[in-house]
């Protein structure tokens, strides 16, 4: 298999049955669909993705296709910093919380590393220097403490142990 | 507590969230493993707030046994607190370390900005609120003397010859000392054997906490001294398409970014970005180099103007005199800016012939349509008293007195000299009294121009602040 001069395309089936088709190698920035491929071998069979919707595979297709020269990450490094968002990808993460969401969910399922590094650090970002009230509202999250939870909690959080 | 973080067992597992239309992030809907990840990026001031956000967050943040969760807080500690990376006490959790830790938070007891942890007493407090809850030996009530004299029950700091100890502390145990009066002695020493342990252990963590913090920080020093020299090499290791190096080493050690790294790798627990270090160095050395050529510029330009009034020569075709737009404009003309090389060629030097046929009358011309821009730049001729005065000549000596027009004078000597008795002047009119003397003017030029070589201010900026 290794060698072969021209790229295969591989199908991919969204929720909704649309069928999308991609180059192996865009394809493979999911680790999900390569070890697919790699146990199942040249098949013309459509990839079912029964977790994914349409416009959301779309999405992360467009984000393989632009990342795909990318080398592979090295393992889990410390420079886990919210700050290095390039302008591409902080373009990509324009969109409403709902998708931005659901790409989050995709890039687990389907295990693509960067994106969903990428899509988390977007959340961070959101929350980072927020109040609880602040989240609560970004969020839209209902806030279930009692009065007195809350006070405890924050008192808690004060390290005011009586000393 | 079924709630409880688990970790993620394998990253492709398959969940069955619905994904279906725009579903907002909830508590009630991120997957677990969603939100340790989301957790990953976020410090831990932010990680306290996302506790008070509702229960489940809290659920997931507050659990002590959950290995996921102290993995999360510890993450987070790592990456955002450097100056807390020596783990936890043993009997401490990350979350209550860091609670106590985080001097951010300011002073636990009035929320003064300024405040340090001391260990031994646990506690985050500023200087004042410290002194008013310790208590030094001499002052220890009698019936505490012995607890800490001859059984060292309580945890103490040194302090010069002093030992100090909590207050509160010192209270309690008297007061349940005071209960078990009446109890038979094994029952007192079981207490006082319990005591003794508690503050023994308070104590070796503390003292393990020092040297560990010694032995850390002289890890980093070492590792910051090792990462700022690679920087240094990697700069040198650069080089020019011919094959010489970009950067001079005798160059690099003049930069100000240089010298503040090393000052800097002198001081550990300080995050240091070394990219950001390389970067900046870079920057810095293209400046110095512009600078020297600068440099080389303005001591050209004092040549010609002091020179070529005097001395028939070579370069007299290219004199500068005082009332020429280059005096006062030099700073903003483009190409003192950002010097031009000779062919383009950054390694070729400038020769006389360069500098005073070609750039010296390129920068003329711009100089000219500087001058021209609306806006009035004012330049170089000092003709008249009120210009000189106004462009910061009154201590020069290029002052003479219109009446017997022989010395030279700063402005204020020429006012003395005026009312003196030679003349007797009640009201000194300068303009009328007092002339400049436009041969001396070329003299005081460097200083009031400071021909160093120094980046200008941008035109803008100078329109900005002296229109």
């Amino acid at each position: 298999m290794t060698g072969a001069p021209e790229q295969r395309n591989v199908k991919l089936t969204s929720s909704e049955g649309t069928e999308f088709k991609v180059e192996r190698d865009v394809a493979e920035k999911s680790v999900l669909l390569k070890n697919m491929l790699e146990d199942v071998g040249e098949s013309d069979m459509a990839i079912p993705l029964p977790n994914v919707t349409g416009p959301i595979l779309q999405k992360v297709i467009e984000y393989c296709i632009h990342h795909r020269d990318d080398p592979v990450p090295a393992h889990d490094d410390d420079t886990k910093k919210t700050d290095d968002i390039d302008d591409w990808d902080a373009e990509f993460c324009k969109v409403d919380q709902g998708t931005l969401y659901e790409l989050i969910l995709a890039s687990n399922y389907l295990d693509i590393k960067p994106l969903l590094d990428l899509t988390c650090k977007t959340v961070a970002n959101m929350i980072k220097g927020k109040s609880p009230e602040e989240i609560r509202k970004t969020f839209n999250i209902a806030n279930d403490f009692t009065p007195e939870e809350e006070e405890q909690v924050r008192r808690e959080n004060e390290w005011c142990e009586g000393r | 507590m079924s709630q409880q973080l688990h970790p993620i067992i394998s990253p492709n597992t398959n969940f069955s969230i619905s994904c279906s239309t725009s579903l907002p992030i909830t508590a009630n809907t991120v997957p677990v493993e969603i939100f340790i990840e989301i957790c990953r990026y976020l410090s831990p001031t932010d990680l306290f707030s996302l506790m008070e956000v509702c229960k489940q967050f809290r659920c997931w943040l507050s659990s002590t046994t959950s290995k996921s969760t102290r993995e999360i807080w510890c993450t987070s500690r790592k990456k955002f607190l450097p100056k807390l990376q020596l783990a936890p006490f043993s009997d401490m959790n990350e979350q209550s370390y860091m609670r106590l830790g985080l001097i951010e938070k300011g002073c636990q007891f009035c929320k003064g900005k300024v405040c340090k942890v001391y260990w031994v007493f646990r506690v985050r407090s500023c200087k004042k609120c410290f002194s008013k809850r310790i208590v030094s030996h001499r002052d220890l009530p009698s019936e505490a003397m012995f607890l800490v004299d001859v059984y060292n029950c309580l945890p103490y700091m040194e302090r010069g010859p002093d030992c100090i100890y909590w207050h509160r502390d010192v209270i309690a145990a008297c007061r349940e000392l005071k209960e078990l009066r009446n109890s038979n002695p094994e029952k007192q020493a079981e207490w006082i054997g319990q005591k003794k342990l508690t503050a023994q252990k308070i104590m070796e963590n503390y003292k393990k906490r020092r040297s560990d913090q010694n032995l850390l920080s002289l890890s980093l020093r070492k590792k910051d001294k090792r990462q700022f020299e690679r920087i240094i090499h990697e700069l040198k290791e650069e080089r020019l398409p011919d094959g010489n190096s970009k950067y001079l080493d005798r160059w690099i050690w003049n930069l100000q970014s240089c010298d503040d790294a090393f000052q800097l790798s002198r001081e550990p627990f300080v995050q240091k970005d070394w990219k950001v270090l390389k970067r900046a160095m870079i920057v810095e050395y293209e400046e110095l180099m512009k600078q020297r050529r600068r440099l080389q510029i303005c001591n050209a330009i004092l040549t010609l103007l002091t020179t070529s009034s005097v001395h028939e020569n070579a370069l007299l075709g290219n004199g500068i005199s005082v009332s020429d737009p280059l005096i006062g404009c030099i700073r903003w003309c483009p190409s003192y800016q950002n010097p031009p090389f000779f062919n383009n060629d950054p390694r070729i030097p400038w020769d006389d012939q360069y500098l005073s046929s070609n750039l010296i009358q390129k920068l003329r011309d711009e100089a000219q349509d500087l001058r021209r821009l609306p806006g009035q730049i004012k330049s170089g001729p000092i003709t008249t008293v009120y210009g000189a005065l106004s462009l910061g000549c009154e201590k020069c000596e290029i002052f003479m007195c219109k009446l017997c027009q022989s010395e030279h004078f700063n402005y204020h000597e020429a006012c003395h000299h005026l009312k003196g008795s030679k003349h007797n002047v009640v009201t000194v009119l300068p303009d009328d009294m007092i002339s400049v003397d436009r041969n001396k003017v070329i003299e005081c030029i460097p200083l009031i121009y400071p021909f160093d070589g120094s980046p200008s201010e941008t035109l803008q900026h100078y329109r900005h602040w002296h229109v």
